[in-house]
């Protein structure tokens, strides 16, 4: 994955968190551990889709 | 505490999605157990993460990149900070803020606070060539 591939797939990740609608899915890859984006009309050859997980969010307060 | 029960559909889960040298459980018979999580990004950079399972999954396991990570301006990242998703760290290691009290239930499996932590390393690593905060990524639970 190249630069220009790997910030658009940050910007994505930003507008899935932001509840932006994407054309694309977040998928996780096990077999070479990467993250990569599948357009929504396709099923991943291989991994699978986590969109769901960025639009949760992360934690903003401390916990013990 | 982790129950068998629990612990067998945990690994269970990991099994099924990762491959199995990926992730090692440690001390399960004690009061202080971890999994370990090798994570490869993107760019290429290898990282272990350390969850800690002493009260999980009743509370909100501790995730920890097992060294100190810096910010793009070469400071550590040892503190709890809103905008770049980190806790206090402990035994120098960088404390991942993944999951908070109000979205936290005992169903969370760790295969999803493993995807959650290696986003974060993605955007970390996104952070220190942008110079943007991990939170400008990484949106804030509700």
């Amino acid at each position: 994955m190249n630069e220009r591939e790997l910030n658009n797939l940050s910007e994505n990740v930003r507008k899935q968190g932001l509840g932006e609608n994407t054309m694309t899915d977040l998928v996780y890859d096990p077999v070479t551990g990467e993250f990569k984006q599948v357009n929504k009309t396709e099923s991943p050859a291989q991994g699978e889709v986590v969109t769901r997980m960025t639009e949760e969010g992360f934690a903003l307060q401390e916990v013990a | 505490m982790m129950t068998d029960d629990r612990y067998q559909l945990e690994l269970g889960v990991l099994s099924r999605k990762l491959s199995p040298n990926l992730y090692r459980f440690f001390d399960l018979d004690t009061d202080e157990p971890y999994v370990v999580f090798g994570a490869r990004t993107n760019r290429g950079n290898v990282y272990t993460l350390r969850i800690e399972l002493d009260d999980f999954p009743e509370s909100i396991p501790k995730v920890f990149v097992t060294r100190m990570l810096k910010d793009k301006r070469g400071h550590d990242l040892d503190s709890c900070s809103a905008t770049m998703h980190t806790l206090t760290s402990e035994n120098g290691r960088t404390r991942i803020c993944h999951f908070g009290f109000d979205s936290w239930h005992p169903e969370v499996s760790i295969y999803k606070v493993f995807i959650k932590s290696r986003l974060w390393l993605e955007m970390y690593e996104q952070h220190l060539r942008t110079g943007k905060d991990i939170d400008y990524y990484l949106n804030h639970q509700d």
